[in-house]
């Protein structure tokens, strides 16, 4: 979800590349003594090896991309969004939805069991909207995402009737999300301890055991037979097995991949793209996430971001796509948009907002009055240095901190001083929750354009304190207007419509540095492996298309 | 060192073997002087000495043991409190940095940790299962913080005694060959000591996943749980140790080098394999073993670079991830553990200085 820590520790970028070339020149091609196949083969393993291991494999405890990435393993959830983004029949067959938009009659397919023999039927869905809802459960992503539930009706086994607070748009997309997937409730009743290592769903794999800091193995669901209608098989999966793997090191990850202990990996090495790239062997799935970028959102609530002429003077004088071509190979992609381009109603007339322009910057900061300018360059006003406290947890990407640095040097030709602060998260959370920063990183990862109103609407500033999501203090009624009608229409294009005036909006105020898009980046051996693809709602991985070729 | 170059007098002990004679030497270096002060003195007196240091040795125990229950308690009480008053919310971290929990969450989640209690109580609640050996529940992994550890430590011991090994193998393979053998080998042998010792971990194990893992491929890249796997990394973390361990024995071993004894060894006809590893390796083993002491100590901890580098679970990396994720129970058990290591260790060391060296035993 939102405000990113990649747990990637430590890298010297220079070895990584020296690393990656030497493998590039010795990796060799195993597999070509053996029988491989193009048609799909039931059995074998697929060995996959992520970044980020889980805290908790229940996806609802606290609300992370690692936790949402395998609980589409042995999750199903009550609706499936497909490649174009519509959103079609799973766990729940359809669906009716009241004129007011306030009743959700899901009729249940009624030939589904939990892998703990639990039958799937209305209670369930009950029982996880509670839990979900449950402070107990320690939620931050559903208790939000679903959170103007009001209650579930039962009037039969195979019906639920869900009502809702409010008209929420949204509903039937977000519940695509693993991170809203289905779980038996006889296995939520077990409690945390015994839920976050061994959730149990009705999804097409089974998580065996959880070694921590080495591994989660997962079997194949030998019952499972209620895949959503647009995958491109049915019945069970072909893989008998994931060992799904905890490979912190980007370099270590990747040379796994090219001496074939393992056959696909997540978040390829930017520096090893183009090894990956140039090796017939290595298939290279290259997407983005939906949702919100990897920004740095700007502070409005003091000054100098107070003022949106400086703001705006900011973002023109950042030239980023410059510098992700030399930090990142080119592997990550520019976006100065507030919505990635794979969202539900992203306007592309902002694809090139606020592009580069040095002199734009210059005369902005001109008429904001910030037009001295001290002995080392950087602009003043009133005798005070335009100084910008850019906060960053210190245990994010070593690559992103240097475009941070570059992102220094450019700015500081318009004359902002930029200091950039690598706080521990602790320290981090306790300045962002009291206000203390500038620039602040986030990112936010959702299949809807309902990102926007958790980001800018001043609904989501606490008026208590604390923990604010809305991240630049950004308080404009015309906006927190819009968004919540996009919520409330059924209509399609008027939604459109809506969202589109209100990124306009949002793009005006410059309330946020979009970087990059955030990747969903996958590599795999295809002389092991077959059938590797992402699963739609928000591009993570899925693996039960996928066939081990060589056994 | 000090010691061996005060006392000059020792060519039969040094010519007693390690096992057998060890214990006499013991009797005569220190019962010789106060056997003296008892001279004439009735026999049942003797009885009431050896009654004295029995009750001797049990008060120093007892006063080892007292200490190392102070240091324990102490590590503990600092760790907890430096980790309740930096800045930062542990509840909002438990959440995740993620979403937008409410403020129901928040509360409810502060509740359950016993986080809304003043940090006093909180103390004695940690102090009071601290003492029943139950260090509270993982934020983050909601499994006792015993469960945590237990799973991860045999990996780390593992890790730290293969380290420890591998390390001594190569310093021995440096140091006794070459040193006082000129000026030219020892200025090569030092320096070699040198180098070993400032390598940095990661580059060392990323070296050695490059070259052997990945390039030649003899070893598995990642997460490897057997001897193959177990080598690499032991080796990354050994290096910089054989290096410290070289420096430090070297000096002992050329001070010994020196020694009468050695001199009367080599006169009585005794091959140089045989002055080296018979005579002298002994006076250089104890610099050797106070340092072995400190590095079993900071590998529990250290050992977190070769664990990422090379995929393999240990208290290291739980300790790291604690730390960033402000996991308080995880990291003051993680600490805990540490903390017993080095206090362990020390005793050990303690213990094998006397058998070393005999001349140590008082």
């Amino acid at each position: 979800m939102s405000r990113a820590h990649s747990t990637r520790l430590i890298a010297l970028a220079s070895l990584a590349i020296a690393a990656t070339a030497l493998a590039g020149c010795t990796s060799t091609n195993a597999a070509s003594s053996v029988t491989s196949s193009s048609k799909p083969t039931s059995g074998g393993t697929i060995n996959f090896a992520t970044d980020r291991e889980p805290t908790c494999l229940d996806p609802a405890v606290g609300g992370d991309q690692p936790q949402s990435l395998i609980a589409r393993a042995f999750l199903d959830s009550l609706t499936h969004q497909k490649t174009d983004g519509s959103i079609e029949p799973w766990l729940a067959k359809s669906w009716d939805i009241s004129p007011d938009g306030l009743t959700y009659t899901f009729h249940l397919r009624d030939d589904v069991t939990f892998s703990d023999g639990t039958k799937f039927d209305a209670t369930a869905v009950k029982a996880n909207f509670e839990y979900w809802l449950n402070p107990a459960t320690q939620s931050s992503v559903d208790s939000l995402y679903v959170g103007d539930y009001a209650g579930t009706d039962i009037p039969s086994p195979g019906t639920a009737v869900v009502h809702l607070k409010k008209p929420y748009s949204a509903f039937i997309q977000v519940l695509s999300q693993s991170f809203l997937g289905i779980q038996s409730p006889k296995a939520l009743a077990r409690g945390a301890a015994a839920n976050c290592s061994t959730p149990v769903g009705s999804g097409p794999f089974i998580i065996t055991k959880w070694n921590k800091q080495q591994d989660v193995t997962l079997t194949r669901n030998p019952a499972y037979n209620w895949a959503p209608a647009s995958e491109t098989h049915q019945g069970k999966a072909y893989a008998s097995g994931i060992d799904w793997k905890f490979i912190a090191e980007p370099s270590t990850r990747f040379g796994a991949l090219q001496s074939h202990e393992v056959d696909v990996i997540e978040t390829i090495p930017p520096e090893s793209f183009s090894v990956a790239k140039a090796s017939k062997n290595i298939s290279i799935i290259d997407d983005v996430r939906p949702g919100g970028p990897v920004q740095y959102v700007f502070n409005t609530t003091r000054a100098p971001f107070n003022d949106v002429k400086v703001r705006q003077a900011f973002r023109y004088g950042a030239d980023i796509a410059a510098g992700l071509k030399s930090v990142y190979f080119g592997a990550y992609k520019a976006v100065n948009a507030s919505l990635s381009p794979t969202t539900v109603d992203y306007d592309k007339a902002l694809a090139d907002a606020y592009a580069y322009n040095p002199s734009k910057a210059a005369s902005l900061l001109d008429a904001a009055g910030w037009s001295a300018k001290d002995s080392s360059g950087y602009r003043t006003k009133d005798g005070k240095r335009l100084t910008l406290e850019l906060n960053v947890e210190d245990s994010v990407q070593p690559s992103e901190i240097s475009l941070l640095e570059q992102l220094q040097a450019i700015e500081k030709k318009v004359g902002f001083d930029v200091q950039i602060n690598k706080l521990d998260s602790g320290t981090s959370s306790a300045d962002y929750t009291s206000w203390n920063y500038d620039l602040q990183r986030q990112y936010w990862v959702t299949d809807t354009p309902d990102v926007l109103r958790y980001q800018y609407s001043s609904a989501f500033i606490p008026s208590t304190g604390g923990y604010h999501s809305n991240g630049s203090g950004l308080n404009d009624p015309k906006l927190d207007g819009l968004v919540d009608d996009a919520l409330q229409t059924t209509d399609a294009a008027k939604r459109t419509d809506l969202y589109t005036q209100a990124q306009k909006i949002v793009s005006d105020a410059a309330v946020a540095l979009p970087v990059y898009l955030y990747p969903s980046q996958y590599a795999f051996d295809n002389t092991r492996l077959g059938g590797v693809d992402v699963d739609p709602s928000i591009n993570q991985v899925s693996f039960y298309d996928t066939w081990v070729k060589t056994q | 060192m000090t010691v061996e170059a005060a006392t000059v007098n020792t060519v039969t002990g040094e010519a007693a073997t390690a096992s057998t004679v060890a214990g006499d030497a013991a009797t005569a270096s220190t019962l010789a002087p106060r056997s003296v002060s008892l001279a004439g003195e009735p026999p049942h007196e003797v009885d009431d000495a050896a009654l004295r240091r029995t009750a001797g040795v049990i008060r120093r125990v007892l006063g080892k043991l007292a200490g190392a229950i102070f240091v324990l308690w102490a590590v503990a009480t600092l760790t907890f409190a430096l980790l309740r008053f930096i800045p930062g919310d542990p509840v909002l971290l438990i959440l995740g940095t993620s979403g937008s929990p409410s403020a129901a969450v928040v509360d409810a989640t502060r509740k359950a940790f016993g986080l809304d209690q003043p940090v006093l109580v909180q103390y004695l609640n940690f102090l009071g299962g601290a003492v029943r050996g139950d260090f509270g529940t993982s934020y983050q992994l909601k499994i006792p913080v015993t469960t945590v550890i237990g799973e991860q430590l045999p990996s780390t011991v593992q890790l730290v005694v293969a380290s420890v090994l591998l390390a001594w193998i190569i310093s021995l393979l440096i140091t006794v060959p070459t040193a006082g053998r000129g000026p030219i080998v020892e200025r090569i042998g030092r320096s070699v000591e040198i180098v070993l010792a400032s390598l940095p971990h990661f580059w060392i194990g990323i070296m050695l996943l490059v070259v052997f893992a990945i390039g030649l491929g003899w070893f598995p890249v990642a997460g490897g749980t057997g001897l193959t796997g177990l080598f690499l990394p032991a080796l990354t973390l050994a290096i910089p140790i054989a290096g410290f361990l070289s420096q430090v024995m070297r000096e002992s071993f050329e001070d010994a080098l020196a020694q009468p004894f050695v001199t009367s060894a080599r006169a009585r006809g005794a091959s140089d394999l045989r002055v080296r590893f018979g005579h002298a390796l002994r006076h250089a083993l104890l610099p050797g073993v106070t340092l072995t002491g400190w590095a079993i100590g900071a590998l529990f901890s250290g050992a977190v670079v070769a664990e990422v580098v090379f995929a393999r679970p240990g208290i290291g990396r739980v300790l790291l991830s604690a730390v960033l994720s402000r996991d308080i129970p995880v990291v003051i058990g993680v600490v805990v553990v540490i903390a017993a290591v080095y206090v362990v260790v020390n005793a050990i060391v303690d213990i094998l200085y006397p058998i070393i060296d005999p001349r140590l035993s008082r």
